[in-house]
């Protein structure tokens, strides 16, 4: 692979790492350089397909775009170390002030249980190395829809120069040209930066995001539950064979799964953190915004974190809402400009297929149907032996150490976890799809559907292992906060 | 009671530890090997890399952008059939690939041809489907692309 492929990744990374890790208030603390460091990749592959999706607008050709491309990131990054040597000179005798998520938690268990922790880690992400290695040399272009989709779409727009907008005609509607295009842009992009559509840059922008999952949810969890909870949640979140084989697929759920861990996990941490709120804040709204500029099914997540927001305002203050939306202001006004100037309507619910959907909805066949279906289908998600869900249930239940406020993140996560799939089961129902097509459909996408919400749904039963660790700084920081309340 | 607590503690935490490594290795080990060996066994190219190839071959002869016509095969919409159609919009992307004989050009794969009877190097085919197209190239595997006659 081309040296020129790690430069376009390196680029975004490094400026979404620095502006992380940046000072921006006097009295707030900067994101922890862990937490930053899991974040940027993903981070910086989502807004630099929001930018490149806004270059490729106005300069009509991918190679004005990509030196534009490269141009705006170099000087971000040129701008953010001036403003960081500057800060760091104004503060040389100032002690920084560290909390919640900066600050490391301790290990949370003796040397034995640390190790135990690791080497699961380490062996499953070995097999998980493995395990994506083999899948992508048998299937180098991608699983089905990966290829037929994101992998199209990514070619379509690479290939196509200034008419790349036609790629979005309704003449593939199979392909479903409205789905919002942050895994075929930063894929173009990349392509763009080697000169050449080799197949292992999907496969590199999956391998990416899967590993930016495992980082973001095992720093997640380190830094406010201690190490050995962190490692541990790592190692759960590859076990299940389908997480692998989908982060594997090339297709963008992983990618999805990635920012809504990031969104749920730093927007509860923003309700609950006494410090650094503001930051949290407006990276969950990036997250968040990413996540609709992934799928549609991210755009769900937004309604849902935004009613979290408006539900609990005494915890949030009208002032984070408006940290969330600066966070979430450059991808909402890229998916807005895509939905309303160059995507065809969605098929399934688009404004033609609204006709009919209370009928639908209060369909009791319909219902009964999903509901066993899919009841089954969770069961039996992740190819492991015994259920994937019981086995998480089961390690958080080992390893749990019940708080209050640990019991609040962990309730608020599964909420809106709930929630989310709770959306995507009314979307099945009302989908304008006779009773098979609808069983069908349920049948080959309910499984990535799960894959979307596991990391949130690992980040939130390992809250309960908060007062494991009692003692971490972080933590105790949270605590004082819910007692002042 | 404080250091059996904490010992009891640390048997569970490496309980856990226990249960997800053999979780993991147990739902992933095996389907891993049996993809090396299959890999290891069939050094062929798989089926997206033989499709794609095989109409990428024509995409030379073809315009840039715009709709590609597509003939199915006869047992259209099977699983395979829509399988093919769909590659072959991946393979010629940002071309959009389309049902029908409209376009000004057309690809016939083997399995949708019905003029047994005719050469595949021959300029006319004897499909009725076909009237007023005129060969332009035959791929390797078979593929046939047609232009309309103006």
């Amino acid at each position: 692979m081309k040296p020129a492929v790690f430069v376009a990744i390196l680029l975004p990374s490094l400026a979404v790492y620095l502006s992380l890790t940046r000072r921006w208030r006097d009295r707030e603390p900067p994101m922890g350089r862990a937490m930053a460091a899991a974040l940027a990749p993903g981070f910086g592959m989502g807004v630099s397909s929001c930018i490149y999706f806004l270059l490729m607008t106005v300069a009509h050709s991918g190679g004005r775009a990509a030196l534009l491309d490269s141009a705006c990131w170099s000087a971000a990054i040129a701008l953010l170390l001036i403003d960081r040597w500057r800060q760091a000179k104004d503060r040389s005798t100032e002690a920084i002030d560290r909390s919640f998520p900066h600050r490391a938690a301790r290990s949370g268990g003796n040397a034995t249980a640390v190790f135990a922790a690791a080497l699961s880690l380490v062996a499953l992400g070995g097999l998980a190395a493995a395990s994506f290695w083999v899948q992508w040399t048998t299937e180098p272009h991608g699983e089905w829809d990966a290829w037929a989709i994101w992998n199209l779409r990514a070619r379509a727009i690479w290939r196509a120069g200034p008419d790349w907008p036609a790629v979005l005609s309704p003449d593939i509607a199979w392909s479903w040209p409205d789905y919002p295009l942050l895994v075929p842009l930063a894929i173009a992009r990349l392509w763009q930066y080697a000169g050449t559509d080799s197949t292992a840059v999907p496969a590199l922008v999956a391998a990416l995001f899967g590993a930016a999952s495992i980082a973001t949810l095992a720093v997640a969890i380190g830094q406010t539950c201690g190490w050995t909870a962190g490692l541990l949640s790592g190692a759960i979140l590859i076990a299940p064979r389908t997480f692998l084989f989908q982060a594997g697929s090339q297709c963008a759920d992983v990618p999805l799964a990635f920012f809504v861990l990031a969104a749920v996990s730093l927007a509860v941490a923003g309700g609950t953190a006494c410090r650094a709120r503001r930051s949290l804040l407006m990276a969950a709204g990036l997250a968040t915004g990413l996540a609709a500029w992934t799928k549609n099914e991210g755009q769900l997540l937004l309604v849902l974190l935004v009613t979290f927001l408006v539900i609990f305002p005494r915890r949030f203050g009208l002032r984070a809402s408006w940290h969330f939306a600066a966070g979430a202001a450059v991808p909402l006004a890229v998916i807005a400009w895509f939905k309303w100037s160059l995507a065809p309507p969605n098929n399934l619910l688009g404004p033609h297929a609204m006709n009919g959907a209370l009928a639908r909805m209060t369909d009791e066949t319909r219902w009964a149907m999903l509901l066993d279906r899919t009841t089954g289908m969770l069961q039996a998600w992740g190819g492991t032996r015994v259920s994937a869900l019981l086995i998480l249930a089961v390690t958080a239940a080992l390893i749990a150490q019940p708080a209050r406020l640990a019991g609040t993140r962990m309730a608020q996560g599964l909420l809106l976890s709930v929630a989310l799939l709770a959306g995507y089961l009314v979307a099945y129902v009302i989908a304008p799809t006779p009773l098979d097509t609808m069983t069908w459909h349920v049948s080959t996408s309910f499984d990535r559907l799960v894959t979307q919400l596991w990391p949130t749904a690992v980040w939130s039963f390992f809250q309960l292992s908060g007062d494991l660790e009692g003692g971490s700084r972080s933590f105790d920081a949270l605590r004082l906060t819910e007692r002042s309340r | 009671v404080r250091d059996w607590f904490g010992r009891f503690r640390q048997v569970r935490l490496l309980l856990a530890a226990i249960i997800v490594m053999a979780t993991g290795i147990d739902a992933n080990l095996r389907p891993t090997l049996e993809g090396w060996r299959h890999r290891d066994r069939t050094s062929s190219l798989s089926s997206v890399e033989e499709r794609d190839r095989l109409y990428q071959e024509l995409a030379p002869w073809l315009p840039s952008a715009g709709q590609i016509g597509y003939i199915p095969p006869p047992d259209w919409p099977s699983a395979g059939a829509v399988r093919d159609f769909f590659l072959a919009s991946y393979a010629l992307a940002p071309r959009r690939v389309v049902v029908g004989t409209a376009p000004e050009f057309l690809i016939v794969t083997a399995a949708a041809r019905v003029d047994a009877d005719t050469d595949l190097s021959a300029p006319r085919s004897n499909d009725p489907r076909l009237a007023g197209f005129l060969l332009v190239r035959t791929s390797s595997r078979g593929a046939r692309l047609f232009r309309h006659l103006p």
